[in-house]
C-alpha cells in the first residue's frame, strides 16, 4: 500500500495531522495563564489552627511586646495571633471592585508565580518564612480594604442626599462593588528592597521590602509599613474617582520624589491612613523605627521636641515646621515625608475634635475624615474639569476639559497645595458636619469657627473664602468668606517680599553645569518618568564645569530667593514653563506688573493681545538680546533664528521653532522650595547650625535648561520667571473682587505671580 | 476501500486541525500586542539595541502578571464625560474631544503618521543618558488619537518600567507620538519609602561665577 507516492503522501499527510493534533492540544489556551501552572506556593501551613485561620501579628512587633528597644533578633514567633484568614485556596482578596476577578493578590516576590495557596484551608507559618509574611500582608490588606470599601458605599450613599458630591453617580456597581479599579493590586511581601517600600502605580503594585544587613526585619511584619503604601493606593483612586477611562491620563499627588507640597500632603495621608485602621498615632515603630525613621501623628508623641503639644498654641505647624524631623530636631531637612507631618497632625486633631465637639466615637470620626478626603481629593484630581456632580461643570477645576492641559495645572501652573487642599478640604466639612440643615454633628453642626480655628492652629488657614463658586462656575453664587478674626497663626504675605538675594556680592542664581552632576540628575529624573526629549543639540559632553553657560550644554539653574518680610515664607515655586507674555507674533509684551522691555526695546505694541490672557497661548520664558542698527532690542528666539539665518531644523525641537535656543525641559520647568526664613535666603535657611552651610540642593530646587550649540558665544538672554508661595496674600485671590480666588485661566498670565528675571550670558 | 478510508480520515484530520486553529486564532491583533513587552538596553558600544522582554527580565522588575487587567469593553461609562470612549479607525479618542470625529467620514487633519519605529526611537532616546546597566521594559497598553485644535494626533499609550542597578525599579505610564517615538505626557510615577537613604545635593558653589544678573 505505502509502494506508491501517492499512498506514501497520504500516510504522511495523516502522521503529521495526528502528530499535530497531539502537539496542539499540549499549548495552554490564552485563558489558562500562569495560574495553570503552578507548582511552587503550595503549602500545608499547619500549626494548631483550625481551617480558614492563620497566624498573624496583630500590629507591628514592638507595639505587641510593649518593648520599645525589641530587639530584632527576638523571636516574632511569641508575638503571633490567630485569625481568619480566607475561606480561598488562595491568597486573594475579592473585596469591592468591579469588572476585577479579585481586587488585590499577595505574592512573595518577584519569582512567584501566583499567589500563594494551600492545599489544607490553613494558613499558620513560621513567623520568619515568606509565607507568614505573606499571610499577615494579606490579613492586613484585606481589612483595611474592607474597612475603606465600606466607608466608600457610605460616602456614596451619603453623597446621593447632599447638595453637592464630588463623587460620580457611575461610582457604585451593582452588587456592592465600585468601578475602580482596572488592574489587580498585587502586594509583594518578601521584596528584595533594602530599606525601601513602593508603590507601584503603573503596574499597580506594593512591594514591601526589608531592613538589616542579614534581612533581619522584614517590613511585612510590621503593618504599618502597609497601611502607609496602600495608603498611596487609596489616594490614587480618589483622585481619579472623576478620571474613569483605564486608557486615559491619571492624577497623582506629588512627583517622584521631588519635593512639592502635593507629595508631602500625599505622605501625610499616608501616614494617616496607619491611624486610620490601627487608632495609633505612630508609624513604622518596627520597620522605619529601627532606621530611626518611625514618624509621630500627634504633638502628645513623647518623640516630639518640647515646646509641641495638643494646645492651640503649640500645634506643629505651618510652615515653621516644615522642615522638622523629630529625630534631628536641630538640622532642617527639606523632604516630602516630614513636610507631610503637619497634614498627618492636623488631621488626628481633627479627628480628636470631632469627637469632642460632635461626641463621635474614635472609629465614627475616622471614618468622616477619610468620606471628606473621597470628596476633595476627587475635586482636585479631575482632569475633566467639572469637579463636583450637580454643582459642577466643564472648567470648574483644572482650567478646562482638555485632558493634557488640565494634567499641566494640576502638575506645575496650578497645583494641590497645603493652601488648596485646605480650603477644598474646609469647604467640604462645612457642607457636611457644618452644614446646620444636616445636623452631622449630634444633633447639631460643626461650626464655621470650630473649622477655621483648628486650621489655624496648624498656620492652615490661608485662604480667605471657600471658594464654594470656583472659576465662578457655580449657578448659585456662594462664596463663604472666612471669619478675619479667626486667622491668628497662620500668615498671608504680600508677594513683593519674594525677591532675589539682596545682599551685596551675593550671586542671582547658581548654574550646576558639572558634567557627572548633570549626567546623573538627568539619568534618576528620565528614570523617574519625570523628564524626557532631550534635545540632539545639547550633549553632556559640551558640559565644561565652568559655572557659566555655555552653548551645547544641559545646565541646571537654582535661584537664591531670598524673603524680604518677617515671617516665614513656604512652597515657593519658580516656574520656567511657557505662558501667556507675548503677543501673536512672539513679541515680548509689557505687563502689569513688569514694564519689560520698553517699547524702544522691542515691546510689543499689540494691547489687546497683551493685555487678554488665554488659555491656549504660550510663549517660551527666555528673549534674545538683539543689537539692532539704532538700539538694543529683546526679540523673540524664533526671530533670532532668522536673524542669523539658522535652518529651522537645528532647532532644539525641529519641529517648533518657538524655543529654538533655549528652553526649560520639560518635568525640571519649575523649582521649589520648601521654606525660607524671615530675612533669609533657602541656603541660610537649610543651614546645619554645626556647619554653618546648607548641605546643597536637590533635584527639585533646580530648573534644568537645554542651551542649544548654535547660540552665539556672547548673546545675551533675559529670561522671564514667574514665582509665588503658597501663604501669600495677593498670589491667590483679588482683593478687589470680594477675595475671589484667581480663575484657573488667570495663572496662564503675568497676575498671581511675582515676576523675575534672569539676565543670561552664554559663555564660549 | 482501505485507500478511501485513509484519504477520508486524513481529510476529516486536517479538516479539524484548520478548524481548531482558526477558533484558537480568535484573539484580536491588537490585545495580543498589547500587554508584551520590549525591552531596551545598551552594549559596551553605547548602541541601544531592542530585544522581547525575556521572563528573567519581567520578574527582576517585579512586575505584576497582567492577565487581571480588565478589558476595556468590561467597564460602563462614568458620568463624568458625556462620552469618553468615542473612537475612530480603532484607536479611542482624547483630548479636546468633538463627537463628530467618531465618524470617519468627517475630515480629521492628522498632524503626525504612525511609525513602526516609533517604539524604538523611544527606547533610544530613554537609554540615551542611562548607563549600559540599565534596562527599559515597554509595554503597550493601547492606541489612541489625540484631538489638538480640531486636528488629530496619533498616539500611543505605555507602561515604562526602568530596571536599574542594584535592583532598583521605577514605572510610569507614558503618551507617545506614533510617528516621532517622543513622550507628550507621563504619570502614575512610582512612590518610594527610601528610608535613611543619602539624598543626591548638588553642593552650592563656593563663588558664583555665573555672570547671571536680575533686573
Amino acid at each position: 500500500m505505502l509502494n506508491s507516492p501517492r499512498a506514501h503522501t497520504f500516510f504522511t499527510l495523516q502522521i503529521i495531522a495526528v502528530v499535530t493534533v497531539l502537539a496542539t492540544s499540549c499549548v495552554p489556551t490564552s485563558t489558562s495563564g500562569l495560574r495553570g501552572r503552578l507548582t511552587t506556593g503550595q503549602t500545608s501551613g499547619n500549626l494548631n489552627v483550625a481551617l480558614t485561620q492563620g497566624r498573624i501579628l496583630s500590629d507591628n512587633p514592638i507595639i505587641i511586646s510593649k518593648q520599645p528597644g525589641l530587639d530584632t533578633n527576638y523571636d516574632i514567633n511569641k508575638l503571633t495571633s490567630v485569625a481568619t484568614i480566607t475561606t480561598e485556596s488562595f491568597l486573594r482578596g475579592s473585596s469591592s471592585c468591579f469588572g476585577l476577578t479579585y481586587c488585590f493578590e499577595v505574592k512573595a516576590t518577584k519569582d512567584s508565580l501566583s499567589a500563594l495557596q494551600t492545599t489544607t484551608g490553613k494558613w499558620a507559618f513560621e513567623a520568619s518564612t515568606p509565607e507568614f509574611l505573606q499571610v499577615n500582608t494579606y490579613f492586613h490588606l484585606n481589612k483595611m480594604l474592607n474597612q475603606y470599601f465600606t466607608n466608600l458605599g457610605i460616602t456614596y450613599a451619603y453623597s446621593l442626599v447632599t447638595t453637592d458630591t464630588a463623587l460620580p453617580s457611575s461610582l457604585f456597581q451593582a452588587g456592592d462593588k465600585f468601578a475602580l479599579q482596572t488592574q489587580t493590586l498585587v502586594a509583594f511581601a518578601d521584596c528584595d528592597e533594602r530599606n525601601n517600600s513602593e508603590y507601584n502605580q503603573a503596574n499597580e503594585s506594593i512591594c514591601l521590602g526589608y531592613s538589616g544587613d542579614n534581612k533581619e526585619i522584614r517590613w511585612a511584619h510590621d503593618s504599618t509599613i502597609l497601611y502607609h503604601e496602600t495608603g498611596h493606593f487609596l489616594n490614587r483612586l480618589q483622585m481619579n474617582f472623576r478620571n474613569p477611562d483605564p486608557n486615559g491620563i491619571k492624577s497623582q499627588l506629588g512627583n517622584y520624589s521631588l519635593y512639592n507640597e502635593a507629595g508631602a500632603i500625599g505622605e501625610g495621608l499616608a501616614d494617616f491612613y496607619s491611624y486610620y485602621v490601627n487608632n495609633r498615632s505612630h508609624w513604622g515603630e518596627w520597620a522605619a523605627g529601627k532606621l530611626g525613621a518611625s514618624r509621630p501623628l500627634s504633638e502628645s508623641d513623647p518623640i516630639h521636641v518640647p515646646g509641641l503639644s495638643e494646645s492651640v498654641d503649640e500645634r506643629l505647624s505651618y510652615p515653621q515646621f516644615l522642615n522638622y524631623d523629630p529625630r534631628n530636631p536641630t538640622i532642617p531637612s527639606e523632604g516630602i515625608h516630614i513636610a507631610g507631618g503637619v497634614i498627618s497632625h492636623y488631621l488626628h486633631a481633627l479627628t480628636k475634635d470631632l469627637q469632642s465637639k460632635c461626641e463621635m466615637t474614635s472609629g465614627e470620626s475616622r471614618e468622616l475624615v477619610v468620606y471628606l478626603l473621597n470628596e476633595t481629593l476627587a475635586e482636585l484630581g479631575d482632569l475633566s474639569s467639572v469637579g463636583t456632580e450637580r454643582k459642577g461643570g466643564l472648567g470648574k477645576i483644572n482650567l478646562n476639559a482638555d485632558i493634557t492641559l488640565s494634567h499641566l495645572w494640576l502638575n506645575l501652573v496650578n497645583p494641590i497645595n497645603y493652601r488648596s487642599f485646605s480650603q477644598t478640604f474646609a469647604k467640604n466639612i462645612l457642607n457636611s458636619i457644618g452644614d446646620p440643615l444636616l445636623s452631622r454633628c449630634n444633633g447639631t453642626y460643626y461650626s464655621q469657627d470650630n473649622i477655621e480655628s483648628l486650621l489655624d492652629s496648624y498656620g492652615l488657614l490661608l485662604f480667605k473664602t471657600y471658594n464654594q463658586h470656583r472659576n465662578l462656575t457655580s449657578f448659585v453664587n456662594i462664596n463663604t468668606p472666612i471669619n478675619p478674626t479667626n486667622r491668628k497663626k497662620s500668615v498671608l504675605i504680600a508677594k513683593n517680599n519674594l525677591i532675589l538675594d539682596p545682599t551685596s556680592g551675593a550671586s542671582s542664581a547658581f548654574v550646576v553645569d558639572n558634567r557627572t552632576s548633570i549626567k546623573k540628575i538627568i539619568e534618576d529624573m528620565v528614570g523617574a518618568g519625570a523628564i524626557s526629549n532631550i534635545s540632539p543639540q545639547v550633549d553632556t559632553d559640551y558640559n565644561n564645569n565652568n559655572d557659566k553657560v555655555s552653548p551645547g550644554e544641559i545646565v541646571g539653574i537654582g535661584l537664591n530667593m531670598f524673603n524680604n518680610s518677617n515671617s516665614t515664607m513656604a512652597g515657593v515655586q519658580i516656574l520656567a514653563n511657557d505662558w501667556d507674555h507675548a503677543d501673536s507674533t512672539g513679541k515680548p509684551c509689557q505687563l502689569s506688573n513688569d514694564l519689560w522691555p520698553l517699547e524702544s526695546e522691542g515691546a510689543s505694541t499689540d494691547t489687546v493681545s497683551c493685555n487678554t490672557v488665554s488659555e491656549a497661548s504660550f510663549a517660551p520664558v527666555c528673549f534674545f538680546q538683539s543689537n539692532e542698527a539704532t538700539a538694543t532690542k529683546w526679540i523673540s528666539q524664533k526671530e533670532f533664528m532668522e536673524k542669523i539665518a539658522l535652518d529651522p531644523s537645528l532647532c532644539l525641537d525641529n519641529t517648533n521653532s518657538k524655543d529654538c535656543f533655549i528652553r526649560a525641559i520639560r518635568g525640571a520647568d519649575q523649582a521649589i522650595y520648601s521654606k525660607i526664613n524671615p530675612k533669609a535666603n533657602w541656603g541660610a535657611t537649610f543651614a546645619n547650625p554645626t556647619t554653618g552651610s546648607a548641605a546643597g540642593l536637590s533635584l527639585g530646587n533646580i530648573i534644568l535648561f537645554e542651551i542649544s550649540k548654535h547660540i552665539p558665544p556672547g548673546t545675551i538672554v533675559d529670561c522671564r520667571l514667574r514665582a509665588r508661595f503658597t501663604n501669600c496674600e495677593d498670589c491667590y485671590h483679588r482683593s478687589s473682587t470680594d477675595n475671589n480666588d484667581f480663575l484657573d485661566v488667570d495663572y496662564n498670565g503675568p497676575v498671581p505671580f511675582k515676576i523675575i528675571h534672569l539676565q543670561i550670558p552664554i559663555i564660549d | 476501500m482501505k485507500k478511501t478510508f485513509t484519504f477520508i480520515f486524513s481529510f476529516l484530520i486536517a479538516v479539524g486541525i484548520t478548524i481548531y486553529s482558526k477558533n484558537r486564532q480568535i484573539v484580536p491583533m491588537e490585545i495580543s500586542s498589547k500587554n508584551t513587552w520590549r525591552t531596551f538596553s545598551k552594549n559596551h558600544l553605547n548602541e541601544v539595541y531592542g530585544h522581547q522582554t525575556t521572563t528573567a527580565e519581567y520578574l527582576a522588575a517585579n512586575i505584576p502578571d497582567p492577565v487581571q487587567k480588565m478589558g476595556n469593553n468590561q467597564r460602563s461609562p462614568s458620568s463624568v464625560a458625556p462620552s469618553p470612549y468615542l473612537s475612530r479607525h480603532n484607536r479611542k479618542l482624547m483630548g479636546t474631544i468633538n463627537g463628530k470625529y467618531a465618524d470617519t467620514d468627517t475630515e480629521l487633519e492628522m498632524i503626525n503618521v504612525v511609525s513602526r519605529e516609533w517604539k524604538e526611537q523611544m527606547g533610544t532616546d530613554l537609554m540615551r543618558f542611562q548607563s549600559e546597566k540599565t534596562k527599559i521594559m515597554v509595554r503597550e497598553d493601547a492606541s489612541l488619537i489625540k484631538i489638538e485644535n480640531e486636528k488629530g494626533r496619533y498616539v500611543e499609550q505605555v507602561t515604562i518600567t526602568f530596571l536599574m542597578d542594584g535592583g532598583i525599579t521605577n514605572s510610569f505610564k507614558a503618551l507617545v507620538d506614533s510617528g516621532s517615538g517622543r513622550i507628550l505626557e507621563t504619570w502614575d510615577k512610582s512612590i518610594h519609602e527610601k528610608i535613611s537613604q543619602h539624598r543626591e545635593v548638588i553642593p552650592l558653589p563656593d563663588t558664583n561665577e555665573s555672570g547671571i544678573v536680575t533686573r
